[in-house]
């Protein structure tokens, strides 16, 4: 992870840079994200955040936790990762129907179907928790008491701004210079 | 007058060392033993700490210097949140204590943010009753700047503490002390703790000189033997009733209670309502005394 | 000449103390003398400022504003208040050349500050800040001191008030310097001559006034420790006194430590002290209390007290009558009623209480029951103390030992000790050479039989005065007419006085 602080003096930059990154090793997530860039605007008081999530963050589909094979025309799950168990009876359910889905064991699972695709249905997508978290961290590292946040959510990132005034034009070519830099999708 | 300190050694003729300290004069405020080791926290006048010493290098025993033991200080964070606390507020208090003051820690209501900063008359009010006071502020200079000026009108010294080394004009700051996302426990940090105490040593020693000049009617570690042995304080908020200020004490007792039977204490022969001025603290319901000087009582010049 | 002795004047010819005083100072008894070096000095920077609610004073630093303060300090007397509020006091007012100006300044509490009164030069008023405040105050930064006594006058004053009077602080009126004479010598004009020190009692311990009384007894003091807090004396260091009430320890106070290993030990305070439990505050010395302040440890020096210490145990009971009359106080006999009777009881036996009652009894016996001893105080001392606690010659003139075992074919006789108390007593002063007759032994801790006190009628080779070997036995004084001690029988008092 990288982190880069811009606007306040050298040492203050370095100071909050290596706050951030503290925090994030703290939580955890400090290998999710390529890229943290904070700018400063101590005048307004703003603070901008843009925020860069690794590409090799894919999402858990229903192969990468189950053993499938097919048995007299019904489709027998086994599933190796308890954590999961919610999460697959329930986008089981909602693709094949609840009454097609049967739980016969605490692992197992039968769908009366047969269906080649059941391998890739997205059962839980890792880079929606990761912003979610990511969010929450930031909260504990941006100063407290800001009335104002605003969100630029990207495929694989986001922008936040936190102020105490309501938005300005400033906002917008901050918001875009980050996005430039960030370059890829993030185009303008 | 009174200074406290800290007496170590073997629980072997230490009966010896408290006799020497009520011979001086003194008064023992507490006895810890410790299987064959005894600590003795004790308060005395400086006229005869020479004497003392030979009779604590007989006894083979250790004095520590308690700088901070008659003083409550306020260790104020502008909010409670993980923000502020528990670091480095928590690392401060902790430190300060081993130097023998009370610590409160004080959060204020509306003190964070830039331009939203407040310190209610209150809040100034509870800080104020206090000995001495520290301010735990951001990283940023402009904003530390802008709070400070919030601060005036406080009459007691105070230290402010911030992320930058240095704020020119600001002579009663220390820095690298903004916000810590760990405890403080490298040498470097430890270092900057170090300097806040010094300062703090060296506000409070000039508020000592100034109240030797005018010195008060009795010392208040007297006065707070002399409550604790007339009146049962039992059950009071926290394990120490009665709490150390330098110009009198807080009693940690509800005021309309005890204002009365407290103020009916003699000390000397005097009563204490007519030596000192009672009045409702403003915070937690305490009672806040504040002894009168010599000159004030007119036993002085 | 004119000169002082113990501070008061007297007028004289003569130049040697032993002359003026009738005392000749000697190493172990020297007097202090006390000479004045300078008058008065003024401290340069301190004011104290008297006006009608009471007298402030302040410290001032040095610059313009403290100059000009300097220069009105008459235009200054006489200034009324023009008004007071939260912040401030204000005094008004004095013609200034200041520069006016209207910006605002930060002032601490306790500040002393000029200011001009609707920024008008001729207006200058004196302020004297009671809160740190921000004011308008007319001239640039112009504190100059600080009120440092007298804070609570502040609150006081009000519109209409005045100042009396504006005077430099007179720091110290004397310096006086202290020599310890300790040989025959000459005096200059002016000289305080220190011989003794006098002390009042308080009525408020009993035992302790008792104990200091006896230790008094002589008329001398003498110094075993020295501080800057206390001078202590040890003589009677271990012996037991109740708890009494405790007072504040101010200078010069006498007190008797009343618990703990120091028991008895009698101190006398330089300084001002909190008053605690284990001290029991007899009086103070109202004269002389340079005596103690001044001379070394292992000196001494004369005291003498106001109340007089009023004990007639071991003189006759013609004699104790004499005394009791020449101090008004009524006297009744009882016991042996004979004029050369002994008194070995006196009730009341405390002083203060005596006095107090105006009455006492005495309670006398036959002479024949009254020996005199001599103790063997630098040979045995440990013995000695424990010989002295167990007849009560610690505290009193008087001793008494009770008859343990006597029996006329048996060849000695033996007095009750205290087991528990000899637990401490280590051989000492062993009768190497045999034991003579009339010698006073002691069993001492490495027998079963310790703390018995003993007396042979007849020489030995083999046994102590107790019946114990040489190496258990402590030889701690004489009977002077021990014959007659064949005479008592067991279950009796016999009574001691010293030689």
């Amino acid at each position: 992870m990288e982190v880069e602080v811009r606007g306040g003096t050298r040492e203050e930059n370095e100071s909050l840079r290596k706050l951030t990154e503290e925090i994030f090793k703290d939580s955890g997530l400090a290998k999710k994200q390529s890229k943290v860039l904070i700018v400063v605007d101590i005048g307004i008081p703003a603070f901008y955040v843009g925020i860069k999530f690794k590409k090799d963050v894919e999402p858990i589909k229903v192969g990468d936790i189950a053993s499938i094979r097919e048995q007299s025309g019904k489709t027998k799950l086994q599933i190796n990762e308890e954590r999961y168990y919610d999460q697959v009876i329930e986008k089981l359910g909602t693709f094949y129907g609840k009454e097609n889905v049967e739980q016969s064991e605490r692992n197992i699972i039968y769908i009366n179907s047969t269906d080649e695709n059941v391998r890739d249905i997205v059962i839980y997508d890792l880079t929606e928790e990761i912003r979610e978290r990511t969010i929450d961290v930031l909260w504990s590292i941006l100063p407290e008491g800001f009335k104002v946040r605003h969100f630029k959510h990207f495929e694989d990132g986001f922008i936040l701004v936190s102020t105490d005034i309501p938005q300005i034009r400033e906002f917008y070519n901050v918001i875009e210079d980050i996005q430039k830099e960030f370059g890829g999708s993030w185009d303008v | 007058m009174f200074k406290m300190h800290l007496y170590k050694g073997g629980i072997y003729r230490h009966d010896e060392f408290i006799e020497a300290i009520e011979d001086l004069g003194g008064i023992v405020m507490q006895k810890t033993p410790m299987q064959t080791e005894v600590d003795i926290v004790f308060a005395i006048p400086e006229y005869d700490m020479d004497y003392l010493k030979k009779i604590i290098k007989k006894l083979k025993g250790e004095l520590i210097d308690i700088p901070f033991g008659d003083m409550e200080i306020a260790i104020v964070a502008p909010s409670l949140s993980r923000h502020h606390l528990p670091h480095p507020v928590c690392d401060m208090s902790e430190f300060l204590r081993r130097y023998g003051s009370t610590t409160n820690i004080v959060g204020l209501a509306r003190g964070y943010g830039k331009t939203i900063f407040q310190i209610s008359d209150k809040e100034k009010r509870i800080v104020s009753e206090h000995d001495a006071a520290i301010f735990s502020f951001g990283m940023f200079e402009e904003c530390i700047l802008l709070k400070e000026k919030e601060l005036k009108g406080l009459t007691l010294p105070y230290v402010l503490c911030g992320g930058p080394g240095k704020i020119e004009n600001v002579s009663n700051y220390v820095g690298n002390l903004g916000r810590k996302s760990g405890r403080m426990r490298g040498p470097e940090e430890i270092k900057t703790l170090e300097e806040v105490k010094n300062l703090l040593l060296e506000m409070v020693d000039d508020v000592r000189e100034e109240i030797g000049k005018d010195p008060l009617i009795f010392p208040p570690v007297y006065v707070k033997r002399a409550i604790e042995q007339q009146w049962d304080l039992s059950g009071s908020l926290g394990d120490n009733p009665v709490v150390l200020h330098l110009d009198g004490l807080r009693i940690k007792k509800p005021f309309d209670e005890y204002h009365e039977r407290i103020s009916k204490t003699k000390v000397g022969e005097y009563e204490l309502g007519k030596i000192s001025t009672l009045k409702k603290s403003n915070m937690n319901d305490t009672i806040i005394l504040t002894l009168k000087t010599k000159s004030e009582v007119g036993e002085g010049p | 000449m004119k000169l002082y002795v113990d501070s008061l004047p007297i007028e004289t010819q003569k130049s040697l103390i032993s002359e003026i005083t009738g005392i000749v100072p000697d190493l172990d008894r020297p007097v202090v003398i006390e000479r004045k070096v300078s008058r008065s000095k003024l401290m340069k920077n301190i004011y104290n400022i008297k006006t009608t609610k009471g007298t402030f004073t302040i410290e001032t630093f040095s610059n313009r504003f403290q100059e000009f303060f300097q220069d009105h300090l008459e235009d200054l007397m006489g200034m009324e208040v023009q008004w007071t509020d939260k912040n401030t006091v204000n005094f008004g007012f004095v013609n200034t050349q200041f520069e006016a100006t209207r910006k605002q300044f930060d002032y601490d509490k306790y500040t002393v500050l000029f200011g001009l009164s609707g920024f008008d030069k001729d207006l200058g008023i004196l302020t004297i800040s009671k809160r740190g405040h921000i004011s308008r105050n007319g001239i640039e930064k112009s504190a100059f001191g600080k009120v440092t006594k007298g804070r609570h006058i502040l609150e006081k004053i009000q519109t209409g008030d005045k100042i009396l009077e504006v005077g430099l602080e007179e720091v110290k009126s004397e310096f006086y310097d202290y020599s310890v004479i300790t040989s025959d010598d000459t005096v200059n004009d002016g000289d305080n001559i220190i011989t003794k020190a006098v002390v009042e009692l308080y009525e408020d311990c009993p035992f302790a006034t008792e104990h200091f009384l006896f230790l008094i007894r002589n008329g001398l003091m003498r110094i075993d420790e020295r501080n800057n807090s206390y001078c202590r004396n040890d003589e009677m260091k271990g012996i037991s006194l109740p708890r009494e009430k405790s007072n504040l320890r101010d200078k010069g106070s006498i007190s008797v430590r009343n618990t703990g290993k120091g028991k008895g030990s009698v101190f006398i305070y330089l300084i001002d002290a909190i008053e605690d439990e284990s001290h029991s505050v007899v009086g103070r010395i109202i004269n002389g209390l340079e005596l103690p302040m001044n001379i070394s440890p292992g000196q001494c020096f004369s005291i003498s007290s106001k109340t007089k210490r009023l004990n007639t145990l071991g003189i006759s009971q013609k004699e104790a009558e004499e005394i009791a009359k020449s101090m008004g106080i009524e006297h009744e006999r009882t016991g042996d009623t004979n004029d050369d009777a002994i008194v070995v009881i006196q009730n009341p036996e405390i002083s203060i209480e005596a006095q107090k009652a105006g009455k006492i009894s005495t309670e006398g016996v036959d002479p024949k029951f009254v020996f005199k001893i001599r103790l063997y105080e630098d040979k045995a001392p440990v013995s000695v103390k424990y010989f002295k606690t167990i007849s009560g010659m610690a505290t009193r003139q008087l001793g008494r030992l009770d008859v343990l075992i006597a029996h006329k074919d048996l060849d000695m006789i033996l007095f009750k000790g205290d087991p528990k108390m000899a637990g401490e007593l280590p051989p000492e002063n062993p009768p190497i050479e045999g034991t003579k007759k009339g010698r006073i032994g002691i069993t001492n801790m490495a027998s079963r039989q310790m703390g018995t006190i003993g007396v042979r009628f007849s020489d030995s080779e083999e046994y102590g005065p107790t019946g114990e070997d040489f190496y258990h036995t402590n030889c701690v004084g004489e009977f002077l007419n021990h014959d007659k001690l064949r005479d008592i029988e067991e279950g009796s008092t016999i009574y001691l006085l010293l030689e």
